[in-house]
């Protein structure tokens, strides 16, 4: 019969150490420390010298560097087109402290996120608040900078677009989160209670090819899109400057980087034992979750190239209006593509979790 | 000819703790086989989850979780079990340090250093 422990750390300070360690390694740690608990300051100490390493290890599984480096681009063009609109001038180290302090903020937080997937009440507070910010921002250009340059947007016929924006701008935002969480996904339907080895390849197997199928789709649309992007972009005159022509090639690179690691490798289910295939499940789930934030960050790029586009090829008040579209476009898709990866990140460590538990059961 | 793994000085200590503890093998029970074998230098319970993690990212372990136990406050156990490729690199590694040691012993007529100057 199972015994009571003797000792036990007091349940506020366990409450507090429990926040500290990353979800993912939650339960195996915390189990440790309760099983090695002699004192308060003890359980404190051997908690303080083994958090550091659970939260570098965890970073260290999670962050994945191309992913990394578009979201540090993302954040970097989001930041100039405020800085630049705002200010009318672009100071490289600010600009490099922001994004940095963002990105260690970002994979913080991806580390820290549980498995529980967004509640609506919340994905409807995200939304509107990120919604609130922007509204706030393109007023603040609209109305005090180019208002105060003596620059009258009416002159663009474009005095509706705000109004535009706080109308549908937060509806959409909002419904297009929702549809996110209640959006279907693949492995849904995975019956965790009663796996067998067998099942166990199947799924493995219908996963790979969905993963084939979306890879080649998503690669096909980012082609698409570069070439239509191409296209406007010529057909308005705009040429590249150098910068633009360092976007357009960490573009093509990356959908080559897609096209080559996109398909996985067929692997040899049959041949593998019940834990071996299960670690090959969970490595290729978080290899597609990588590869999907991956293509989510690269999806908005031509949209957000061409408007940063016509905005370098305008001067004075126009560029500040063009800027300011261009950083709206990147802030709304930063916020629903960090959205959507942080949906699929929770989906993707409850499956895991799920697997973490099964246990093998007699085929047939 | 099949490719070895290779592992690091630690990271051997951690499939050794995992193979001689068998079935009992999870994280506190890891970390004082690793504390026995490893004296007596003192290791750091985090630096043991560190390379069970990355030792499961180069498949050569397995882990899963146990039911939960009053033990342990309601919470499951990861228990880690060493892959094929595990004991390859294991046996790999502990040849190389039979090797060593019959080196040593050679030179020295015993595991026994003596300065030589």
């Amino acid at each position: 019969m199972e015994t009571e422990p003797l000792k036990a750390p007091p349940p506020l300070l366990e409450s507090f150490i429990a926040t500290l360690i990353p979800p993912a390694a939650q339960e195996a740690v915390m189990g440790d420390l309760f099983e090695l608990y002699q004192s308060p300051l003890q359980y404190v100490v051997t908690a303080a010298r083994a958090i550091p390493f659970v939260l570098a290890s965890q970073i260290r599984r999670q962050a994945n560097i191309p992913v990394m480096i578009l979201q540090a681009l993302a954040s970097a063009a989001c930041f100039s087109g405020i800085f630049l609109s705002l200010h009318q001038r672009l100071v490289m180290t600010n600009l490099l402290l922001v994004t940095a302090a963002t990105m260690v903020v970002a994979l913080t937080l991806d580390v820290y996120r549980d498995d529980k997937p967004t509640s609506e009440n919340r994905a409807a507070l995200g939304a509107i608040i990120t919604a609130v910010a922007a509204v706030a921002y393109a007023y603040y250009v609209l109305v005090v900078a180019l208002h105060a340059n003596k620059f009258y947007a009416r002159e663009f016929g474009w005095t509706f677009l705000p109004w535009l924006i706080i109308t549908f701008g937060m509806p959409s935002l909002c419904a297009l989160r929702a549809s996110f969480i209640i959006g279907p996904e693949a492995l849904d339907d995975l019956d965790i209670n009663d796996i067998s080895r067998n099942n166990l390849t199947q799924y493995f197997s219908r996963f790979e090819a969905q993963a084939r199928l979306r890879n080649t789709v998503e690669t096909l649309l980012l082609i698409l899109g570069g070439a239509i992007a191409g296209v406007i972009l010529w057909r308005a005159g705009l040429s590249l400057s150098r910068v633009g022509s360092l976007a357009a090639a960490i573009y093509a690179a990356s959908i080559l980087y897609l096209l080559i690691y996109g398909a996985p490798k067929r692997g040899e289910p049959s041949v593998k034992d019940f834990l071996h295939l299960r670690l090959a499940f969970q490595q290729e789930m978080m290899r597609q979750y990588q590869l999907r934030a991956f293509v989510g960050w690269l999806g908005p790029a031509p949209l957000v190239y061409l408007l940063y586009a016509a905005a370098f090829h305008s001067e004075g008040p126009t560029q500040q209006l063009w800027l300011m579209y261009a950083t709206l476009a990147t802030i709304c898709a930063a916020f629903l593509v960090l959205t959507l990866n942080r949906d699929r990140g929770a989906r993707l460590r409850g499956i895991t979790n799920h697997l973490d538990r099964l246990r093998e059961q007699p085929s047939g | 000819m099949k490719e070895i793994v290779p592992v690091g000085q630690f990271e051997q200590l951690v499939l050794t703790a995992i193979l001689t503890l068998g079935d009992n093998a999870y994280g506190v029970t890891i970390h004082a086989k690793i504390e026995e074998l490893a004296k007596p230098r003192s290791v750091a319970l985090g630096a043991v989850y560190a390379t069970l993690d990355r030792l499961e990212e180069k498949k050569l372990i397995a882990s899963w979780l146990s039911e939960p136990t009053k033990a342990r406050g309601g919470r499951s156990r990861r228990h880690y079990r060493l892959q094929k490729s595990g004991e390859e690199a294991l046996s790999e590694s502990a040849e190389a340090a039979k090797r060593i040691y019959q080196a040593v012993e050679q030179n020295w007529g015993g595991f026994k250093w003596k300065p030589s100057r």
